[in-house]
């Protein structure tokens, strides 16, 4: 009986999990209802599976922009950004101002890849909808999406942002370098 | 050899639990397994890797698009900083920047009612 109790709980405890994370995406992207005329409402309906196929060539073209970016950012990140602070460390210099953008860099990444996953996520809904019974839902579905797309836009910013600063900053080591008498030993 | 009636006849002594325990085993591992697919899948989903993975349906037309990561030369983290050594780092640097600073990223625009034509009156045309 114990054991029976104890595998009850276990299915339980696994079920809370799984539909935890579920109920609170679901809670963070509520969408907020437009206000739409009759007119409007019945022009989405009418044109929603044309605007559906057009959103699934964007998503499939976002979905191989977002594969390929990551890609080189973490190549920056991993190859060539840690192996140089790691080299200016090993020649006991200081490259602190490049090292913390680094850390900043790596912590974009996931902010990055994490806001990605939202907005795909309420992309993909808006594809599996049935946008001609609701139509006012499926609107307020792009429209999050849209807002979630530019939150990406603004992310991939500040990624390139911290690609030009290490830049900046390696740049600036160097003629410091050169200026106090050469390169390393 | 034991007989079909000397079967009935311990059934007969066996409780419930015991008469269908090859059901209640079939059933379990059915169970087991659905709760398995249940939380892989939703790790899947949840974990950010269904975002990375082209081999989804819909992705077929871009799939062959993906640059190829493996090629991608790294530098060195040990040895002199020397001007070869900068100059090594300064070309992989280019190389790798220039990929990512000049790509058109992901500006709302593409997913405006106006390029989308929600509100069109003579139809929606595709976005190619």
């Amino acid at each position: 009986m114990k054991k029976l109790s104890l595998v009850a709980i276990t299915i339980v405890a696994a079920f809370a999990v799984l539909i935890s994370p579920l109920a609170y995406a679901q809670e963070q992207q509520q969408p907020v209802y437009a206000e739409l005329s009759d007119a409007q409402v019945e022009l989405i309906r009418k044109n929603c599976l044309t605007v559906q196929v057009s959103l699934s060539r964007i998503h499939a073209n976002d979905g191989l922009l977002r594969v390929n970016l990551a890609q080189q950012y973490n190549a920056i990140a991993s190859k060539l950004m840690a192996p140089m602070d790691s080299r200016i460390s090993l020649n006991k210099l200081d490259g602190l101002a490049m090292a913390t953008t680094t850390v900043e860099f790596n912590k974009q990444i996931k902010v990055f890849t994490d806001t990605y996953q939202k907005y795909e996520n309420t992309l993909s809904k808006s594809l599996t909808m049935r946008c001609g019974d609701q139509p006012i839902e499926f609107y307020d579905t792009v429209s999050l999406a849209r807002s979630q797309r530019n939150q990406v836009n603004e992310e991939v910013k500040e990624l390139n942002r911290l690609v030009r600063q290490y830049i900046e900053q390696y740049h600036a080591f160097k003629a410091g370098l050169k200026s106090n008498g050469g390169e390393s030993q | 050899m034991i007989s079909l009636s000397d079967l009935k006849e311990e059934a007969k002594y066996m409780s419930r639990w015991e008469q269908h325990r090859f059901l209640f085993m079939v059933t379990g591992v059915i169970v087991v397994s659905l709760i398995l697919v249940a939380i892989s899948m939703n790790l899947y989903n949840n974990n950010g890797t269904a975002q990375v993975d082209l081999s989804r349906p819909g992705y077929q037309a871009v799939r062959d698009q993906v640059s190829r990561s493996d090629n991608i030369e790294s530098f060195s983290s040990t040895g002199e900083l020397d001007e070869d050594a900068f100059k090594k780092f300064e070309k992989l640097y280019a190389e790798r920047s220039d990929m990512v600073l000049d790509v058109a990223g992901f500006g709302s625009a593409a997913l405006s009612d106006d390029a989308l034509q929600i509100f069109s009156e003579t139809g929606a045309t595709l976005i190619e």
